[in-house]
């Protein structure tokens, strides 16, 4: 369905505590995420904050709980609240990740992972295809991180993520951290995942720290993007273009400049991995 | 073929990764779905599947703390992190999760805590909590365009009169108000008040809910208007001198505590 993608540059996840900083200075920034729950509900202060960040920054929504994997199917009413925020917010992007978070009616509040089979696939395809029709948008899914995998798995993840998002045609958010922590987890080479996504399907890049716990990865979104994913970022640049890129850093969440920093970091690398493309970008959208 | 030897369907292995996620250390009901899904998983390295499983289920305990400690940080700050933790631990375990959005993960405690053991020592607690929960609604709620004096003049005594979605209202024998502006860390000991006292909670100009003590009759206006009865209506129900009525009146517009009929 959809091999252009808008290209946004880089963005970060808006956060309450940067609130306050974002509309008092309207600090140079391409983009925000939001996460799509954190509004869904709210009809006070945070969409009174979004309606003002709205008026300078285009905007992403990123959902954390539509469970697309979930056996139980969808749930009509959330589908519902997200097409009205949907709708009233016309964000640029809109995505979630490829995992449950719901079973027999408990919401589990995680990004649980499931196993690569085609029994999952069917059914990830079929809910998919009825998310984009609701809403009327093409959506994206996110390779998530885990810590086992499943005996039964058919296929290695790459497989899985790219055989949905052909059939289903949706796009891959392709979170380049959650790759680097999959590859050590489930030991595979994180370029072979990179190398193995068709470059139409991808349509925005996550960036994020983790926790080293020894023998796994934890995808924490915490402290800064280390080394080893800052390199990979670039191979994905490499492979996939000047893709939208968004930094996140969700637990104890540092002062704006410095996530700012960490953006300013993905523009160099945009611009020194693909020979400018990053201004290119700027001139595209804002000729003289 | 058992159980054990066939391939698990995915809303087997869905509804037992719940089991798993969703159980207490001391609940052991479980225990055999934990048994067959591990028999299902694998990880590359020296850890095992169990303990795998442990990091979702220690994220699931987390994930829902934090949110009740955002929720209810007074009940917090009366009991002592231990306590509270104590007491979340037993709520998380006794209620699921049946809402995607955190912050309404606490919606049950007030309700929780009514036949709860630390309501021994801390009898106020469900008043409390039931005080903090509708701070949460005012804070989320959404707003509608506000009643404006012109428009109630020109309906004059038929102005139909709805209360805004975040506007909130409790009865409570506890001075909870004492207690949520008290600076002490030290842990409090109320003692009922001896008369009811009615609370209004709202939202300030910033959004931000606040809570104020509001006279009887004003508390029973204002929850008549729930009904969207018209002006003339809960002024007759609820009998009390005209100038009072008006003081209050002006005073709940400027604090847009009424929607606009016509919206």
């Amino acid at each position: 369905m959809k091999s252009e993608w808008p290209k946004l540059g880089v963005g970060v996840g808006l956060r309450t505590v940067h609130y306050e900083h974002v509309l008092n200075h309207i600090p140079e920034m391409d983009w925000f995420e939001i996460v799509s729950e954190n509004f869904m509900d709210s009809g006070g202060r945070p969409r009174y904050i979004l309606d003002k960040i709205r008026e300078h920054y285009p905007i992403v929504m990123h959902g954390v709980s539509l469970s697309i994997g979930s056996a139980d199917g969808l749930d009509q009413e959330y589908l519902e609240r997200l097409k009205a925020l949907i709708d009233e917010v016309d964000p640029q992007l809109v995505s979630d990740h490829l995992c449950f978070s719901n079973a027999g009616g408990d919401q589990l509040h995680d990004l649980l992972p499931l196993p690569h089979t085609d029994e999952a696939i069917r059914l990830v395809v079929k809910q998919v295809k009825q998310v984009q029709d609701f809403i009327e948008r093409p959506i994206m899914l996110e390779n998530v991180s885990s810590y086992f995998s499943f005996k039964h798995s058919e296929m290695p993840e790459w497989e899985f993520i790219t055989t949905i998002a052909e059939e289903a045609g949706c796009g891959i958010l392709l979170d380049i951290n959650n790759i680097y922590v999959n590859a050590f987890n489930h030991k595979f080479d994180p370029l072979t995942f990179i190398n193995a996504i068709p470059p139409h399907l991808v349509g925005q890049f996550h960036l994020a720290g983790h926790s080293d716990h020894d023998t796994y990865l934890f995808d924490t979104h915490v402290g800064p993007i280390i080394e080893d994913v800052w390199k990979l970022y670039q191979v994905a640049l490499k492979r996939f273009g000047c893709v939208s890129t968004l930094i996140e850093w969700d637990s104890h969440i540092p002062p704006f400049q410095e996530l700012q920093d960490e953006a300013n970091r993905a523009k160099k690398l945009m611009n020194i991995t693909l020979d400018n493309p990053y201004d290119q970008r700027r001139l595209d959208a804002h000729p003289s | 073929m058992t159980k054990e030897d066939s391939t698990p369907t995915l809303r087997d292995i869905q509804l037992a990764m719940r089991n798993a996620v969703r159980a207490g250390e001391h609940v052991d009901t479980h225990v055999n779905d934990h048994q067959w899904l591990s028999q299902h998983l694998e990880t590359k390295s020296t850890d095992s599947p169990e303990k795998r499983l442990e990091i979702y289920r220690v994220g699931y305990f987390i994930r829902r703390n934090e949110a009740l400690s955002v929720t209810y940080e007074n009940i917090k700050k009366v009991l002592g992190q231990d306590a509270f933790s104590v007491l979340c631990y037993e709520y998380i375990v006794a209620c699921g999760s049946k809402t995607y959005n955190l912050n309404a993960e606490g919606e049950d405690l007030p309700q929780f805590l009514k036949t709860h053991w630390l309501k021994e020592q801390y009898p106020y607690l469900p008043d409390l909590a039931q005080l903090e929960w509708l701070f949460q609604l005012t804070f989320d709620a959404p707003s509608y365009p506000a009643l404006l004096p012109e428009t109630a003049a020109r309906y004059g005594d038929f102005l139909p009169l709805t209360l805004q979605p975040h506007v909130q209202l409790l009865k409570t024998n506890w001075p909870l108000l004492t207690l949520l502006n008290q600076e002490t860390k030290e842990t409090p000991h109320l003692t009922p008040l001896g008369r009811p006292c009615y609370i209004l909670v709202h939202r300030d100009e910033n959004h931000q809910p606040i809570s104020r003590e509001i006279e009887p009759n004003a508390f029973y206006l204002l929850k008549k208007s729930r009904s969207r009865s018209t002006l003339s209506e809960v002024c007759e129900a609820v009998l009390t001198d005209p100038e009072h009525l008006t003081h209050w009146f002006a005073n709940w517009m400027q604090l847009g505590i009424f929607q606009n009929p016509s919206h």
